[in-house]
């Protein structure tokens, strides 16, 4: 079985949990992409809304619970409006 | 990390819905207006419908927005109808929207709401303003297909 | 007692499950093309219900620009001018076609241009050299300067300068045409040269604007110590103001966006951004030289002696057919894009090799934005420019006597200056929202920031600027100000703005400057800039252009600045967000 863990984070941190997990054996894939957000976060950069970067990791189910915890820690969730992780079930895996 | 607790919440679903670009504003307020909290969008490009009608499909932005919100299982319906009545996605070529259960969730929950969902119920409450609708049977596949 | 959910339930949706099986498509022994997409057979009706939408959004946006402008200009004509409309059916049929083919081209750019520019941008540093492209890159930026239709209307404005006060202007004007324009295009050249290589290193864009404020400032200071010289300032300023036009910005912001992506460094996602702004700074500053150089090989005296002999000679060419309006305007919107297009279709096929993802589509864009742009001339020539002629010629009157309005001077000497500084602000506004460039601007701006970066934000906040610039520009020519006066303080107060600003919006920001002055902006400006000039006997009606440059730069750097203040002052933990 196969698990996503996401993450609605600021923009930059993406990239960064980019570099950061890249070696990662338990990950079998990283993807970062970039939306607006309209209240994840405190600070709107353009006013009414700011960027933020969207990160999608697949990991085997047996390794989710760490890899969701390590996500939460690295993106500092504790601070106030700071963003968002999920995780996700998925249904079918082939690679 | 010693002192500091993770919080994380359970009974939430993710609504995805993907409409054409610049309507993703009116789909994220109706989804406000009826309790739902963060919207993140993106741009993407999408194929299909477009490639199939020939020189009509100019009428149908390439360029999608996609909308992606995390609701409470309670909301989870109220909300999916909301965006797909603000999305027109009843009329060809608009969009289609579909929902996901998830695990669990972490973010940064305000002390005071996590005091109030604690002596509320047993169970931890998701949201910051908790609904008063009781649970309901959830709709696992409503995707919307005209 | 009453579930709660369920009177929920009675006022939601009728709900039907069905199967997505028995949508898709299973396979068929007898036919193996069943999986395949089939085309979709449509009727009218429902055609209909996807082209009224699709036309009548990009329509309304168009009008929502124009017609409040047109209004203006009318009602201001007529109330506070007291001066009767000329031709006015000519005029509604020509801001109909101003709309139309506002749309037409608007979504010719997003259809056909930008995706085809952002493609070659996405091709050209993977398939060839960094030198190939390079040259590609320059020979573009010259192009686009000689496609630009603005440059030939300030040739046009040449003729009417006073030889014996501007000496030099006119000499550059009228004998150095050839080396103006070659100068301005190799400066546009060299500006998308350097910001190719910002987007491939990553380069800030700040550095930059101050290496290139500086010494054009310096520049600006030298030429205005000579008497002689100084009524250049404001051809120099003018001039990187109109080198970035409707077709040029579109293509080379998307072009940059393309190169950004495909081998961008940048950490911000507006990066793609900066060359519209070289390309604006680096041809005052070649300009500036070339008036230096020419000082130092004729004197004033010489050019008066000889513009005398010249004038006493001028006889009439008898306009061609290709002179004679409506062809006149086709020939044009053709010149602007054909060769462009052209150009980088050469470059995709043989250059790259690449092929177009969805022909059918991109030639419809290409096809919509060059007719949508002959339109659109056709349109400014008999809607927009007819009435920002007749407003421009009657409003000197409202503070002077002149010949065309028997009630002249209508107002007192200060309420009527007043009014048209005031007038100046309302119509650099309303014009700057039908601007194209800056509408292609916002949207790439939205598109890049995933929206968060709202495109009526910028546009706003542009349209202001420009009208204060636009505003201050009438005084300069009402009051005889410097340029120098106004430009120098100004620019110094936008790069201590850039100073603080964070990156983004000073991309934004300075790009903005350039996008400003186009087709709406620059006939409506110069016919008033030219009526009003020739009324108070101004040495030329140059300069209102590069104000209305400097105004929205100063606006969009203080917008993002302001945007910072509440929000840190609204927030106490502004959280660990990248600046």
């Amino acid at each position: 079985m196969i698990t996503e863990i996401g993450a609605f984070l600021h923009k930059g941190t993406g990239n960064k949990l980019l570099a950061e997990l890249r070696d990662d054996k338990r990950i079998l894939g990283i993807y970062v992409e970039a939306g607006r957000t309209e209240d994840l976060f405190a600070f709107r950069e353009f006013g009414s809304a700011s960027e933020n970067d969207i990160v999608t990791i697949l990991v085997e189910t047996k390794n989710a619970d760490k890899i969701f915890k390590l996500i939460t820690q690295k993106a500092d969730l504790a601070e106030p409006q700071s963003g968002l992780v999920y995780q996700m079930p998925l249904h079918k895996r082939a690679s | 990390m010693a002192g500091r607790q993770i919080t994380y919440l359970t009974d939430a679903l993710m609504i995805t819905c993907i409409v054409q670009a610049s309507q993703a504003d009116n789909v994220v307020k109706a989804a406000q207006d009826v309790g739902a909290q963060g919207a993140t969008v993106t741009y993407a490009r999408g194929t299909g419908i477009r490639e199939r009608m020939g020189l009509i499909g100019v009428a149908i932005d390439e360029q999608k927005e996609m909308i992606r919100i995390i609701v409470s299982q309670e909301q989870a319906d109220r909300v999916f109808e909301a965006m797909y009545l603000a999305g027109n996605l009843d009329k060809p070529g608009m969009g289609i929207m579909f929902m996901n259960d998830l695990d669990r969730i972490a973010t940064y929950i305000p002390d005071e709401v996590m005091a109030d969902a604690q002596k509320q119920a047993p169970k931890k409450k998701p949201e910051k303003k908790p609904e008063k609708k009781p649970a309901k049977k959830r709709a696992k596949k409503a995707g919307a297909k005209k | 007692m009453l579930r709660y959910s369920s009177v929920l339930r009675s006022n939601a949706l009728q709900h039907r499950e069905i199967s997505y099986n028995k949508l898709t498509p299973k396979p068929d022994v007898n036919n193996p093309d069943a999986l395949k997409p089939q085309k979709l057979k449509l009727g009218f009706r429902r055609v209909m219900e996807l082209l009224m939408p699709y036309s009548g959004v990009r329509i309304f946006e168009q009008m929502r620009a124009v017609v409040p402008l047109a209004f203006y200009l009318v009602l201001f004509q007529l109330i506070i001018l007291r001066q009767p409309i000329d031709a006015a059916f000519l005029l509604v049929g020509g801001l109909t076609a101003v709309i139309i083919g506002l749309a037409l081209f608007m979504e010719g750019l997003n259809v056909g241009l930008m995706p085809f520019g952002t493609l070659i941008g996405d091709k050209l540093p993977r398939k060839a050299s960094m030198p190939v492209m390079l040259i590609i890159i320059a020979m573009l930026g010259v192009g686009v300067t000689f496609a630009e239709p603005a440059i030939g209307a300030l040739q046009a404005f040449g003729a009417s300068v006073d030889v014996a006060r501007a000496p030099y202007l006119y000499e550059i004007l009228n004998n150095w045409t050839m080396p103006l324009v070659l100068l301005v295009g190799a400066g546009v050249g060299a500006a998308a040269v350097l910001g190719t290589l910002r987007f491939v290193y990553g380069w800030s864009l700040k550095p930059m604007i101050y290496a290139a404020v500086f010494p054009t400032l310096a520049l600006t200071l030298v030429v205005y110590a000579n008497p002689d010289l100084r009524a250049i300032l404001g051809l120099a300023w003018d001039c990187g103001a109109v080198t970035t036009g409707p077709v040029t910005v579109p293509l080379v912001l998307s072009l940059g966006i393309g190169i950004a992506n495909s081998t961008g460094k940048g950490g911000s996602s507006l990066s793609g951004f900066g060359v519209v702004t070289l390309a604006s700074l680096f041809p005052i500053f070649a300009v500036l030289g070339l008036s230096l150089y020419v000082s130092t090989q004729i004197s004033a005296e010489e050019i008066v002696v000889a513009a005398a002999v010249a004038s006493s000679t001028v006889s009439d060419v008898p306009l061609g057919l290709w002179d004679q309006s409506p062809l006149q305007e086709i020939a044009l919107g053709v010149r602007a894009i054909a060769p462009l297009v052209v150009f980088l279709m050469f470059v995709l096929f043989v250059v790259l090799r690449e092929g177009l993802a969805n022909k059918l589509f991109t030639a419809y864009g290409l096809v919509l934005s060059i007719v949508g742009m002959c339109v659109f001339n056709i349109g400014l020539t008999y809607g927009l420019g007819a009435i920002g002629a007749q407003t421009g010629a009657v409003l000197p009157a409202a503070f002077m006597a002149i010949d065309l309005s028997a009630i002249s001077p209508i107002y007192s000497a200060i309420l009527g200056l007043t009014l048209v500084i005031l007038f100046a602000w309302f119509m650099g506004f309303g014009a700057t929202l039908a601007e194209p460039a800056l509408n292609a601007l916002g949207l790439t701006v939205q598109t890049l920031t995933n929206g968060a970066f709202k495109k009526s934000m910028l546009m706003y906040s542009v349209a202001i600027g420009v009208a204060c610039g636009i505003a201050l520009g009438m005084a300069k020519v009402l009051f005889e100000i410097d340029l120098a006066t106004l430009l120098i303080p100004l620019y110094l107060f936008a790069l201590v703005l850039t100073f603080f600003s964070t990156e983004e919006f000073v991309n934004v920001a300075w790009d903005s400057a350039g996008v400003t002055t186009g087709p709406v902006t620059v006939p409506l400006v110069l016919a008033m800039g030219l009526g009003l000039g020739k009324a108070v006997g101004a040495v030329e009606g140059f300069g209102i252009l590069s104000m209305a440059s400097i105004g929205p730069i100063i606006a969009v750097l203080s917008m993002g600045l302001i945007i910072r203040f509440r929000q840190s002052r609204g927030t106490p933990a502004t959280p660990t967000h990248s600046k």
